[in-house]
């Protein structure tokens, strides 16, 4: 490449030549294929250790087998999403695309032995029995499996009693609530759904057409997702779901698209502070910016109002380019929370379980400290799965990260350390960053504005539920309940987040691929990579 | 094959995170050198620390393990699942007696009402030190509680990648069949007490019952009692160790030991004139016993009798009273069973400012001396053991390891002191129990009978158990609460132990 070393005196003329030859237009690049591979291997591996390791252990829930060969199309789907975006002629970065795929694949076999575990879904009322009949059956196959004929006949003298019948586990796991047929079949299908989700996400966000459309029309699909979501969390919400399900992520995109062509359309006024503060302009704001928080507030979901109100909040800032907005929201965002561990009892409560978890009981009163011991439960678990991971983790599917409640939605990276240890979790952590800085890389690319900012938000609503959930598992902010796309569990957050994906590897794509003089060059390792072809004036 | 497997994908997942590290660092740098949408790069980079604040919580969390260990137990009894499920499911290393054979095992594991459950095949007998036994969840002074960890860790590296790792055995030096007679012979007096029986070379322990409830401390290691006239034994030792001789000892009904106190002989008896310490020994002539210390007093100073006490390990002191515990006593592999385990220091108040009351009153085990019968025991292994004293030790893997021991006395004084033992079984204090065992191993020991304000007196039997070559092969220490004198039940117990010990099948 030619002018990759600048003169430190002379200012003047760039000229970036992308290299020929050395890599065909839309490949793979190698370390993203070793890693495909590697994650691969690491799902395959660490699903049969749970298979052969765990399974005759503790016995499995109904629907196990189901799952393993869900989980093994789940694997196809998701190796045939590079190809097929091959296939499309897909050119942008590589990186957005295997990062999540590898993240899927890491994490995965965490939630599939949670999920097969015969107790992790039972419900209150047989809990207790079903963890007993899980204890006896580990004790008994641990001995059987170890113990020498001598020692056995010493232990169970002349009657060798069966192992409780995973039959008699399989009776003892609840029943879920379910919602009708398709809603199952979504939800229980969203492992290979959300492949082809970022396959859409791509087709729709490479048309040029498509995202002026919305840009210049956003007031209808704004109108109808308010619309729907007041409807649906004013009649069809019971203890937060509607048909057993949360679609409410479905929404996030639309609301992000919609802020991002708002900003876009007016960046220039908003970035000026005399500007920015007129009537009608506060009042566009109000109405694109805060409309949308009202529904989750109305259905309680704290959680995904703070991911929204703070995606909204940093696209402002991003895409006027102006700091005041940062320390105006800065000082909002500080008013906030204070008001809010000061006035909302649930806030505070959280916030004194993050930092002052373990009070002694010997100081409180027996109701006092119950009531505390109730609350404290999901935390002191979640803090024993990290301490049972130590540094390098238990093992796939061991440490006994499940009896922990929520390990795999509020809890997951708890879940992961528990199997992976610290080493395991922060190289999760790592791969997680890489992903988001990836997507990030496309929006610092970008030189449309409705784009930037259109991927700013969408990465932000991967990025800040990640982080949310991942600094709140292990108590360094307190938790929100919100819960990482791609790693945890959660089917409308991965297909919301596989559209997300897509949308941005779609742009990624329409900037690789624009005309010389306002492309991108995509690295060797598939990142958007610094220089354009053709000529920039610094 | 499990542990293989996890090892490899413990690797990936590593190798993949120092992959992702490179590019992170590699991002950093670009977005450095670039000029353009600061603020989408600061983002970048506040998404950078955000990992690393990640890897400070968690190591926080990791390096805060015992104060979080701690504020989770506090709230375990409103339920914590994991807690139960690995208790209920965990598979304990067993633990093994003197002869290493599962069907002696003292914990394992065995089918009960259909479900696989901890067994204690002692049952009540081994509840003070095993573990089980009634309320055997608030026994905390027990092999089972203070060697938990090490019956909790894998067996075998191939283990240790296991869901339920089964854990590794442990052999102690304690014999079921000699626990279950201790039992059996000190319920039979229905007095509270304990029985220690050790090795003499080796210091370790082979029987040991006691009674008490779970949330007492263990009668026989933790709890304090005057040692009576079996101390007789440590002023003779003393007497002997300076070459004091065998002079004849007036032992009178009584003796004036201060303006207008007297200490009396057991039943106000009389014997006359004894043939040196051996009679004061074979007879317990407390008379005797007081003219000796004054004697050896004037002759060899209080500080040789400091010296010595401490050396038979009895800790003189003057002023304030030695507390805690003593941390050196038990030859030991596990920290917990150190700091549970230990006694506290056996104690005498002794020195130059000792006034002659007291001092009369030490030389028969009486005033400011306070013992437990592990004490004892260790003090009588040493006179069994040509007078080098070990460590008390209850592991196999400490018996393999063991320190060398310290010679506390002369091995003449030793074999002088054992020699006297046996007499006071012959033909002393002790013949109700002559003759026993039959056969070719016989029985030594000193009484003892402790006066408590108030109560029935303390009875004591310190003895060495013989073999047929009369070498001493075991200590035999019995102590009952109330139950005096040490010549009647307690030497009846020390008697069936030895039996026990005479036809035992050596492992």
């Amino acid at each position: 490449m030619i002018g990759r070393k600048r003169d430190p005196v002379m200012e003047g003329v760039t000229v970036r030549v992308r290299k020929s030859g050395e890599q065909a237009r839309g490949a793979i690049p190698r370390p993203l294929l070793l890693l495909l591979a590697a994650s691969a291997l690491f799902y395959i591996l660490a699903h049969i250790s749970i298979v052969v390791g765990v399974w005759p252990v503790h016995g499995s829930a109904p629907g196990s087998e189901a799952m393993l060969v869900r989980d093994g199309l789940a694997l196809v789907a998701w190796l045939a999403l590079p190809w097929a975006l091959r296939r499309a002629g897909y050119a942008g970065s590589w990186a957005i695309i295997i990062l999540p795929i590898a993240i899927f694949l890491l994490t995965r076999p965490s939630l599939f032995h949670t999920f097969t575990d015969p107790v992790y879904q039972a419900t209150a009322d047989v809990r207790g029995l079903a963890n007993t009949a899980k204890a006896e059956r580990a004790r008994l196959s641990t001995i059987e499996r170890a113990y020498s004929e001598e020692r056995q006949v010493l232990v169970f003298g002349d009657e060798e009693p069966a192992l409780p019948a995973v039959e008699e586990l399989s009776r003892l796991a609840a029943e879920r609530e379910r919602g009708p047929l398709v809603v199952q079949m979504a939800s229980y299908g969203a492992v290979f759904l959300a492949p082809a989700g970022i396959l859409i996400g791509f087709l729709l966000g490479r048309r040029r057409p498509i995202l002026r459309a919305f840009r210049q029309h956003r007031r209808w699909p704004f109108l109808l997702t308010v619309g729907l979501f007041l409807l649906l969390s004013l009649f069809f919400v019971e203890r937060g779901r509607v048909l057993g399900t949360t679609p409410w992520e479905l929404f996030l995109p639309i609301f992000i698209g919609v802020w991002a062509a708002v900003l876009a359309d007016d960046a220039y006024n908003l970035a000026r502070p005399g500007a920015a503060f007129k009537p009608r302009r506060i009042l566009n704001m109000l109405v694109y910016g805060a409309v949308p928080l009202i529904p989750f507030l109305l259905i309680r979901e704290l959680g995904l109002s703070v991911v929204l109100a703070a995606t909204l909040a940093v696209m402002l800032l991003v895409g006027t380019r102006r700091g005041w907005w940062a320390g105006l929201m800065i000082a909002v965002w500080a008013v906030l929370v204070i008001a809010a561990f000061q006035l909302d009892y649930r806030s505070a409560t959280r916030l004194a379980l993050a930092y002052d978890p373990y009070h002694d009981p010997a100081e409180m009163s027996e109701v006092e400290a119950e009531q505390w011991a109730i609350r404290l439960h999901q935390f002191k678990l979640f803090d024993a799965n990290v301490l049972a991971g130590g540094m390098l983790g238990e093992g796939s599917g061991r440490g006994h990260p499940e009896t922990a409640p929520n390990a795999a939605d509020d809890g997951f990276i708890t879940l992961f350390a528990a199997q992976y240890g610290l080493a395991g979790a922060w190289a999760f952590v790592l791969l997680y960053t890489l992903f988001l800085l990836a997507m990030m890389s496309v929006a610092i690319r970008e030189r449309g504005a409705f784009e930037r900012s259109l991927v700013t938000g969408l990465a932000l609503l991967i990025a800040i539920p990640f982080w949310m959930a991942v600094l709140g598992g292990i108590r360094v902010i307190p938790l929100t309940g919100v819960v990482s796309a791609f790693a945890a569990h959660g089917g409308t957050k991965l297909l919301a987040s596989a559209l997300s994906v897509g949308i941005i590897a779609g742009i990624s794509h329409l900037r690789a691929t624009a005309p010389a003089g306002t492309g991108v060059e995509i690295d060797e390792e598939g990142f958007s990579a610094e220089g354009t072809p053709g000529v920039r004036i610094r | 094959m499990e542990i293989i497997l996890d090892w490899i994908l413990r690797l990936v997942l590593i190798g993949i995170g120092v992959w992702a590290a490179t590019r992170v660092v590699a991002w950093i740098g670009r977005a450095q050198r670039e000029r353009r949408e600061r603020w989408a790069v600061r983002l970048g980079l506040v998404l950078v620390v955000a990992g690393a604040v990640y890897a400070v919580g968690h190591a926080w969390l990791l390096l805060n393990r015992d104060s979080i260990q701690e504020g989770r137990m506090w709230y375990a009894r409103w339920g914590d699942p994991r807690l139960a499920e690995e208790r209920r499911a965990e598979v304990r290393g067993w633990i093994l007696d003197c002869t290493g054979r599962e069907e002696n095992a003292l914990a394992g594991y065995a089918l009960r009402d259909g479900r696989v459950e901890r067994s204690y095949p002692l049952g009540e007998a081994g509840a003070n030190l095993i573990g089980g036994g009634e309320d055997a969840g608030a026994r905390d002074f027990t092999v089972e509680r203070l060697f938990a960890g090490r019956l909790r860790e894998p067996a075998t590296i191939w283990e240790r990648g296991r869901l339920h790792p089964v854990g590794r055995d442990m052999r102690l030096t304690v014999c079921a069949d000699g626990v279950r007679e201790a039992h059996r012979l000190l319920t039979g007096t229905g007095r509270h007490g304990a029985v220690v029986v050790q090795e003499v070379t080796t210091g370790a322990v082979l029987a040991y019952a006691a009674t008490g409830g779970p949330e007492d401390p263990p009668l026989g290691m933790r709890q304090y009692a005057p040692p009576g006239s079996v101390f007789k034994l440590a002023l003779a030792g003393v007497w002997w160790d300076n070459d004091l001789g065998d002079p004849p000892i007036p032992c009178p009904p009584s003796i004036e030991v201060g303006p207008g106190a007297h200490i009396g002989n057991y039943g106000g008896i009389g014997l006359g004139t004894l043939r040196g310490p051996l009679d004061m020994l074979v007879f317990s002539c407390n008379t005797g016993a007081v003219w000796m210390a004054r004697e050896a007093r004037a002759r060899l100073g209080e500080e040789a009798f400091v010296e010595a006490y401490r050396r038979y390990g009895f800790l003189p002191y003057l002023e304030a009273p030695p507390v805690g515990i003593d941390t050196a006593f038990w030859s030991t592999t596990s920290e917990p069973w150190r700091r549970r385990m230990s006694p506290a220091p056996a104690r005498i108040r002794i020195g130059p400012g000792s006034s002659a009351l007291e001092w009369a009153q030490l030389s028969i085990g009486q005033g400011p001396v306070d013992v437990t019968p592990m004490h004892i025991s260790r003090f009588v292994q040493a006179i069994g053991n040509g007078g080098v004293m070990r460590d008390p030790l209850l592991e196999q893997e400490a018996l393999e390891n063991r320190a060398p021991g310290s010679r506390v006395m002369r091995h003449e004084t030793a074999v002088r002191l054992a020699e006297s033992m046996r007499d006071v079984v012959a033909r002393g204090t002790a013949r109700s129990v002559a003759g026993r065992p039959a056969g070719e191993w016989s029985l030594g020991g000193k009484t003892g009978t402790a006066q408590i304000q108030g109560a029935a007196d303390d009875g004591w039997f310190a003895g060495l158990v013989f073999d047929d070559q009369g070498v001493a092969r075991y200590t035999v220490v019995a102590y009952l609460r109330g139950g005096g004198p040490g010549g009647a039940a307690p030497a009846a117990i020390a008697a069936g132990m030895a039996e026990w010990l005479a036809n035992r099948e050596e492992p």
